[in-house]
């Protein structure tokens, strides 16, 4: 089966500096894929590559079988990807379920009753159904400005999965979280459809393999190795660039 | 934010008051003041015509002048070069001329953000300035264009030529600008809108093509600039350089920024400004002194801020937001 998101020998330079360098990586679907390394390892890089805020200056990217490199992010999102984002990006000045109702009106077609009101879309049952699955129901008037950290996190993710994406790509989702509101956090996400592929990047070890089943091993902007989150050669690698150290042999066998 | 907004109680009653506004003050006023309520009237066209590009898509431009006076232009030129006067074919030209240029001029500086944005608008303002002056076989240079003569109002009778039929044409020209406000504001274009301008990356990952909004809005809010625009020609029979000038955008976002916080704010700002400047002018050679130390205090006290205090303060909170049911 061909894969739900694949990059292809990536390479982008910024400002003169390699970021990343033939860099490849396949998600097949339903596959939940952790990425970690150390900072500036270029992670953060490869998801604005593969989210479409940055094109490669070579390579390829492909959603579905399609090649969507010269897409840009609403394009590629209408496609099937959904996205959250390391600093909460939520639209403030509405309450919890104005947001919910424009993600949810983002995939019905434009031109359709684009100048009548939108509660006659009839999308704020929907938007209560989602948000009760999700348990943020009883907060669904309160304005964005009054929720917690964690609840704009949780938030965030539903808004990312309201257009029932393909592929959900996580972009730190504990960062600045409580212990609580990380074991929520983790919780929702173990709750997503299987059949959807994740693609998360955290810096919080535990939490990455514990969501995911494949872990991809980043430092100075390539790939060291891609495996299963219980194999030992891969938590080896973790440890060798996260605290350095010489892995080559690690390196050797997981590598591929 | 989620309102039902059916014909609804508050534009049912507003119409109403506007109405009655409408005949007390065509049927009441001198000729002098009706003639300064027309020039009121279609200042807060232009002032409501800013406010949905700055209120709804957070985009301060500073282009509204060059829409308002391409309009005014396109109706001079069409009664004086072409000998047209009809009034519906005279705005419905500066409509259409002015979207064409609020197309290409949001293609070039929507790419742009904040300053840029503002600096790419009124640089354009400035350009069309330029032309209006140096387009001396079109536009009669700084001169201007002279002996506009009224444009019929045909299929209704006579022409716009009585204080009262100018007063009565401007500000039903504004109560419909104020209705397409009103209908952007609450369709679910506006409320893209606003959540672009709250979170323009969240929006585009959601799968919005922001740009193709924002475009959107920009056309609208120059179509809605060109009506007032053409109509001040009309009422002074006359265009110049003046109506393109950069101090006239200026203007309309004072407006904007007075009237901000309520759907008419802009509107109710947009006659008081005109009228004061009237009034002031009458009674001091120093009216742009005081006007200008006016506008301070009043940026000073910073409305949207006075108008959300007093509203916490004197209304009722709406149970458990407004949302649809």
């Amino acid at each position: 089966m061909r894969p739900v998101l694949e990059a292809t020998d990536i390479s982008v330079k910024l400002g003169g500096v390699q970021i990343l360098s033939h860099l490849s990586i396949q998600i097949e679907r339903g596959e939940r894929r952790a990425i970690v390394g150390p900072n500036g390892a270029g992670k953060t890089t490869m998801f604005n590559v593969l989210t479409g805020v940055l094109r490669p200056q070579e390579g390829r990217v492909a959603l579905l079988g399609r090649d969507v490199t010269r897409w840009d992010v609403s394009r590629r999102a209408n496609c099937g990807m959904g996205r959250t984002f390391q600093i909460t990006n939520l639209m403030h000045s509405m309450t919890v379920e104005e947001n919910v109702v424009l993600a949810l009106a983002a995939s019905l077609p434009v031109r359709r009753d684009l100048f009548r009101p939108l509660a006659s879309r009839g999308l704020d049952r929907p938007a209560s159904e989602l948000l009760d699955r999700w348990g943020l129901g009883d907060r669904r008037h309160a304005p964005v400005h009054a929720l917690s950290y964690g609840e704009r996190r949780e938030l965030e993710l539903v808004l990312a999965v309201a257009g029932e994406p393909a592929v959900l790509l996580l972009d730190e989702p504990a960062a600045g979280l409580s212990p609580t509101e990380t074991a929520r956090v983790c919780e929702l996400v173990e709750r997503l459809p299987r059949e959807t592929s994740i693609v998360l990047i955290e810096h919080d070890l535990d939490m990455a393999l514990a969501l995911s089943d494949t872990v991809t091993v980043m430092s100075e902007g390539s790939i060291r190795g891609t495996g299963s989150a219980d194999d030992p050669a891969i938590s080896a690698l973790v440890e060798d660039v996260y605290i350095g150290g010489t892995a080559e042999q690690e390196d050797a066998d997981v590598a591929g | 934010m989620l309102r039902r907004h059916g014909p609804g109680r508050a534009l049912v009653i507003g119409l109403a008051l506007a109405g009655v506004a409408v005949v007390l003050i065509r049927n009441g006023s001198s000729t002098y003041s009706l003639s300064v309520w027309s020039l009121a009237v279609v200042g807060a066209g232009l002032g409501m015509s800013l406010s949905l590009l700055v209120t709804y898509a957070g985009l301060p431009s500073l282009a509204q002048a060059a829409f308002y006076g391409t309009g005014g232009y396109a109706v001079g030129i069409l009664a004086v070069k072409q000998g047209q006067d009809n009034l519906w074919l005279g705005l419905l030209l500066a409509a259409a001329v002015s979207g064409v240029l609020a197309l290409v001029l949001g293609l070039v500086s929507l790419r742009t953000r904040g300053i840029y944005f503002q600096i790419i608008t009124l640089s354009f303002t400035a350009m069309i300035w330029g032309l209006a002056v140096k387009w001396r076989e079109l536009t009669g240079g700084d001169d201007g264009l002279v002996g506009i003569l009224s444009p019929s109002i045909a299929p209704f009778k006579g022409y716009l030529v009585t204080p009262q039929t100018v007063f009565t044409v401007s500000a039903l020209s504004l109560i419909l600008i104020c209705l397409v406000v009103r209908m952007v504001r609450n369709s679910a274009f506006g409320h893209v809108l606003v959540g672009i301008r709250d979170s323009e990356s969240r929006m585009a990952a959601l799968g919005y093509r922001t740009t193709a909004y924002r475009l959107g809005a920009f056309v609208i809010s120059g179509v809605l600039a060109a009506i007032p625009g053409a109509l001040l020609t009309y009422q002074l029979q006359f265009v110049s350089p003046a109506q393109l000038n950069f101090v006239v955008s200026i203007q309309a976002l004072l407006m904007v920024v007075i009237g901000a916080g309520t759907l008419l704010g802009p509107a109710v700002a947009g006659i008081g400004v005109i009228w004061l400047q009237e009034i002031l002018q009458r009674h001091t050679d120093h009216w742009l002194l005081v006007l200008g130390v006016i506008y301070i205090i009043v940026a000073m006290v910073n409305p949207p801020m006075l108008a959300q205090r007093l509203r916490q303060r004197w209304v009722v909170r709406e149970p458990a937001m407004e949302s649809a049911r």
